[in-house]
């Protein structure tokens, strides 16, 4: 036997014999892997039947109230949201992409048929009416131009001027999935501020979406979140 | 004290710097200070991140799927994926490690001279890839560390750390090899030192017949060089806006390549001898070409220290560098025994020559840049300075050696005393004192009046004083001149080059007494702009002025203009095209042939003009192809058309037409080319792409053989005039030049699976050249060749050389478990080659021909050779 094949004999037996070490190895060395997240970069806008949405909705109102405004602060308005949107948080609270002590609850019994369903009732309902934001307030300067010296993107870049859905541009190039964008006019400053810090700290990291956010939170400090939110409750 | 200990001072400074790092603030640190390669890879890995380039199907962007395009529309390539990070130890650090070894074999001609060019390959084990990278997300600190061995000839290594926005140190180490033949059989012994000697059985006088006996059994030897470099270079944020950055490279180029060993022309003798056409008829007697191996031995250090400002100090930014490059040959000189003599008998006392290799040389630079805003029209002024000098200074060396031409012997018949040159005494001075300065001033205006429109204004001085003088003045004896040759010419002509005023024998020789200090001066001005039609097409102009004025040259002023128009549109769909088109012109003052005279004896007190006068320097209408006037036009068109979203078409195509004002010397050159290339990226998991690039050129040149019966002894050498009785028309000849380039591949990239990928390419290269040529007469012919050449036996061109070299490379990945992996490699490489300097070089005993000494055979003409390697891949 040459001394090449004698190598190559040696190497081949070791290669074999590679998965009971390399076993033994990953139990002393844990590796960080990323999380799973739901791509959503392709998703389409969806359809759904309001009225079979209504009927569904008695369980819903009790917190995001009849007509899709919320009951308290700390729950979000539903009326006039993104259909898209709607179905792809109830989605992900059935699936464990996002995670609350009611919603997850909550959704876990629903089909996806009542998922869109409840998301094109929701969406048909009439938004809250537009308030007076301050546009020269940190909040509005924020929201609308961003802080690039620290790296903070605009918000109207994605959820319009006036928070009530991003203003789409026709390109040749590849586009942003626009539908699961939310819209954030009104919401209270309380759920704004949550979730913001849940972006910030990663409780909230998905979606694909929700990664954007999570870097977007992460250049904001407290007093940014707070004026933010503020600014968008008074849209 | 820089001028006196410039390294000294150099290292002084950077370690001075280096001191106060812990007290610096965190702050930005760019990587632009680099030092040594940018670019580190091996044959099985030339990009040197292979192992890392797994596409990730997360794409580039988490706001949307699929690939960006470039603004001209290429698109983006898929981001690689980062490898997965472990903790290390108990605090914020994590790492990532990869090691990839494993035997590599290879079969079939693999000893050929292109297959090893550049790599090292040897059958056994290799390290092909060792990576290690460990990063601190809470301090910004990392370690990087990458390296490779494939052989002790081609192996890499180099150290990261720092801290971003802070600092940044790199250190490495690297060796690359050269293969420059691997066919050679030197007929000398001490191959690789400064003092070839003649084998046992070999001395001055042999015959043809008994070197070529020599030679046929002369081991075959390999000539290569190895380039081993090494570095350290530091960044650093000193304060907020200022950051300090210093480098030291050394580059150490040890090895053997080919040489020359000239002993007067052995084709000076018309009737053919025994050895053939162009060989004396006294076998082993008279001339010599000698084809020798030098040793190279060289050291390369440059040292660099500069600070600059990013943050805008009272509105400028600022960077001043220093630069130093200090070249060393640690072997200056080249002996070499001769095995034929010059002369018959015992007037042929030169028994060999010698080399002055490449001096030391010092250069130092220092450049300062800097730019302020201006608010007008949104502007922009800049200015950069510099001063740059190179300085040799070594000890000079005797123009013969007295090994080969011994004090009390003479040269030939021509009673000039070896002794009287084979010492330093024979020299006007003892060192070189070469000295080279330049100076370089560059203003520049930029402005931006509207969103459309922009026009900027550019000033370049640059001064150059070449302070280098040299009597070639021999104290000894009270001439001018040189012994050229190692004494060969004198002994085999009996003329020599020396002037002597007052001396019947030297006082109308024509020789160069002097160095001649070439230098110039250039003076660049160019105004253009800019300006956007519309959303969908810009245009742009410019004028360039390029004044010179070199010395001494032949034209004491040069005027070059171009004027440059450009068409970028995306008129048409979604491709967008590129048009530019230069046209260019060159005139200049009065053409002085000779410009030289003061270089040569003739300028000198006590010259006496022989009656015949002196042979003219040149045709009076040859015209230097820098220096000749010349009308060319360029035209260039880029296309980038989008094939839907995942593919992309480009084409390039170029044309230059350059028309001297010359009919001797350069006359025409004319390049045509294309580019086509297709690429496609469907998913992250697959990507291939087309290309195919061809290009011609055609290089046209004329000459005038002068009338060789003149030589010597007729009043009519001196007329330099085209058409006149020494530079007859019936003497003009032209040489063409045909180029002709291919270069094409296909390379396709596939994840099967997560544990699959498999990658194939496929290069080919051809190169074809032929060069042809025509005459007016066979007066165009030297007489030397003449007499032993037909019509028919000259023809009108050489042999076409070509190079064609075709490879076929495949990678299997295959992930075994988590951590490991295995990679099987196999690349076939297959080529052909013809080259008409080589042509009836078969063995080592045809490397003798007459009174010519060649070295190697050449490359092969047809070689195949195939790679395989099986790696281990384990993550660490």
């Amino acid at each position: 036997m040459s001394s090449m094949h004698r190598v190559l004999h040696m190497l081949v037996a070791a290669v074999l014999w590679l998965p009971a070490f390399s076993t033994a190895a990953a139990d002393t060395a844990p590796v960080r892997t990323p999380a799973a997240w739901t791509d959503l970069r392709q998703q389409q806008p969806i359809t759904g039947d309001a009225q079979a949405g209504l009927a569904k909705s008695a369980v819903c109102a009790a917190c995001h109230g009849p007509q899709g405004l919320a009951i308290a602060p700390n729950f979000p308005n539903l009326a006039g949201q993104s259909a898209t949107y709607l179905y792809v948080q109830l989605k992900t609270f059935k699936g464990g992409q996002r995670s609350d002590p009611i919603m997850s609850g909550q959704a876990a019994t629903l089909s996806d048929a009542d998922m869109r369903n409840l998301a094109a009732y929701y969406s048909s309902l009439p938004p809250k009416p537009s308030g007076h934001a301050d546009a020269v307030s940190r909040g509005g300067q924020i929201f609308l131009d961003g802080d690039p010296t620290r790296g903070v993107p605009p918000c109207q870049g994605c959820h319009g001027p006036t928070g009530q859905g991003p203003r789409m541009y026709s390109s040749d190039a590849p586009q942003p999935p626009w539908s699961t964008f939310p819209r954030l006019h009104g919401q209270s400053a309380i759920y704004v501020a949550k979730a913001l810090g849940d972006f910030s700290s990663g409780a909230r990291n998905g979606t694909s979406n929700a990664l954007i956010m999570h870097n977007v939170a992460q250049t904001l400090g407290d007093a940014d979140i707070e004026a933010l939110s503020t600014y968008i409750a008074t849209q | 004290m820089l001028k006196r200990k410039p390294l000294t001072a150099l290292l002084s400074l950077t370690l001075g710097l280096v001191g106060p790092l812990p007290l610096l603030a965190q702050t930005d640190a760019s990587d632009s200070q680099r030092v040594g390669n940018i670019q580190y890879g091996n044959i099985l890995d030339p990009t040197g991140w292979g192992a890392f380039a797994v596409p990730d199907p997360a794409g580039m962007s988490y706001l949307h799927a699929g690939q960006l395009r470039t603004p001209t529309g290429m698109l983006y390539p898929w981001p690689h994926q980062i490898p997965d990070e472990a903790p290390l130890g108990t605090g914020d650090w994590t790492y990532t490690g990869l090691v990839e070894f494993g035997y590599i074999h290879t079969s079939g001609d693999r000893n050929d001279e292109f297959f090893r060019m550049y790599s090292g390959l040897k059958n056994g084990a290799a390290l092909s890839l060792l990576a290690f990278s460990a990063l601190n997300p809470k301090t910004g600190q990392y370690v990087d560390f990458r390296g490779s061995r494939l052989s002790s000839q081609d192996q890499y290594y180099r150290l990261r750390t720092g801290s971003y926005g802070n600092y940044h140190i790199e250190a490495f180490y690297r060796d690359i090899p050269h293969t420059l033949s691997t066919t050679a059989y030197p007929l000398w012994n001490g191959v690789g030192s400064t003092n070839l000697t003649l084998p046992n059985g070999l001395a001055t006088g042999s015959t043809p017949a008994q070197v070529q006996a020599v030679e046929a059994n002369r081991p075959r030897q390999t000539l290569s060089v190895t380039r081993q470099s090494e570095g350290v270079s530091w960044e650093s944020a000193l304060t907020r806006n200022w950051i300090g950055y210093a480098g030291v490279t050394s580059e150490h180029r040890t090895g053997d390549r080919d040489w020359g060993g000239p002993m007067y022309l052995s084709y000076f003798f018309a009737a053919p001898g025994p050895g053939g056409p162009g060989t004396p008829s006294i076998p082993g007697t008279s001339g010599g070409q000698y084809d020798t191996v030098r040793p190279v031995d060289f050291t390369t250090t440059d040292v660099n220290l500069g600070l600059r400002n990013k943050g805008g100090a009272a509105g400028w930014l600022f960077n001043f560098t220093m630069t130093g490059s200090f070249f060393r040959d640690n072997k200056s000189t080249l002996d070499y025994a001769v095995p034929f003599a010059v002369a018959p008998g015992y007037n042929s006392v030169v028994t060999g020559g010698t080399w002055s290799l490449e001096p030391d040389n010092n250069y130092y630079n220092v450049r300062l840049e800097a730019s302020h805003p201006l608010k007008l029209w949104h502007g922009e002024f800049s200015i950069s300075a510099a001063y740059s000098s190179m300085r040799q200074n070594d000890a000079l060396q005797a123009p013969l050696s007295p090994m080969y031409c011994p004090s009390g012997q003479f040269i030939g018949t021509t009673g000039i005393a070896c002794a009287n040159w084979n010492t330093t005494a024979a020299l006007s001075q003892q060192d070189g004192d070469a000295r080279i300065d330049s100076g370089l001033l560059n203003l520049r205006l930029d402005f931006r009046p509207s969103a459309k429109f922009s026009w900027h204004l550019n000033l370049r001085q640059r001064d150059e004083d070449n302070m280098t003088r040299y009597t070639m003045y021999n104290p000894l004896t009270g001439q001018y001149g040189y012994v050229p040759e190692n004494g060969a010419e004198s002994t085999a002509t009996r003329q020599t080059e020396l002037f002597q005023p007052d001396s019947p024998l030297y006082q109308s020789n024509f020789a160069q007494i002097a160095s001649i200090p070439f230098t110039y001066d250039d003076r660049k001005t160019e105004l253009g702009g800019s300006y956007r039609v519309n959303q969908n097409n810009t245009l742009s102009a410019s004028y360039l002025l390029d004044y010179q004025t070199p010395r001494p040259r032949e034209r004491t002023y040069i005027n070059d203009q171009h004027f440059k128009l450009g068409w970028d549109t995306k008129a048409f769909g979604d491709a967008s095209l590129r048009l530019s088109y230069e046209y260019q012109k060159r005139t200049g003052g009065p053409y002085n042939p000779d410009p030289y005279l003061d270089a040569y004896s003739p300028s000198l007190p006590g010259y006496l003009l022989p009656a015949v006068g002196y042979t003219a320097f040149t045709v009076a209408q040859m015209y230097m192809y820098d220096m000749s006037n010349l009308d060319a036009s360029k035209l260039r068109a880029i296309l980038t058309k989008p094939l839907g979203s995942t593919a992309t078409f480009t084409a390039t195509l170029y044309g230059n037409r350059l028309r001297y004002g010359a009919d001797i010397g350069r006359q025409s050159y004319d390049t045509t080319g294309a580019d086509l290339s297709w690429d496609w990226e469907p998913t992250a998991a697959t990507s291939m792409s087309i290309h195919a690039g061809i290009e011609s050129s055609r290089l046209k040149q004329g000459n005038v053989n002068d009338n060789e019966a003149l030589t010597f002894s007729s009043p009519e050498q001196a007329d330099a005039q085209f058409g006149g009785p020494f530079f007859p028309y019936a003497n003009f000849w032209t040489a063409t030049d045909n180029e002709r380039d291919v270069d094409a591949g296909a390379h396709f990239r596939h994840v099967f699976s997560p544990r699959v990928r498999f990658d194939l390419d496929y290069d080919y290269t051809y190169s074809r050249g032929l060069n042809s040529y025509d005459y007016a007469s066979l007066g165009a012919i030297s007489t030397v060749y003449l007499s032993i050449l037909t019509a028919a036996d000259i023809g009108n061109s050489f042999p076409p050389n070509v190079y064609r070299m075709q490879t076929l490379t495949g990678n299997l990945n295959l992930t075994l478990t988590r951590r490991v992996g295995m990679r099987l490699y196999g690349k076939y490489e297959f080529g052909n080659y013809a080259d008409w300097n080589y042509a009836g070089f078969n063995t080592p005993a045809d490397l003798i021909v007459g009174n010519r000494v060649f070295t190697e055979l050449g490359p092969q003409p047809h070689w195949h050779a195939m790679v395989v390697g099986v790696f281990m891949t384990v993550k660490l």
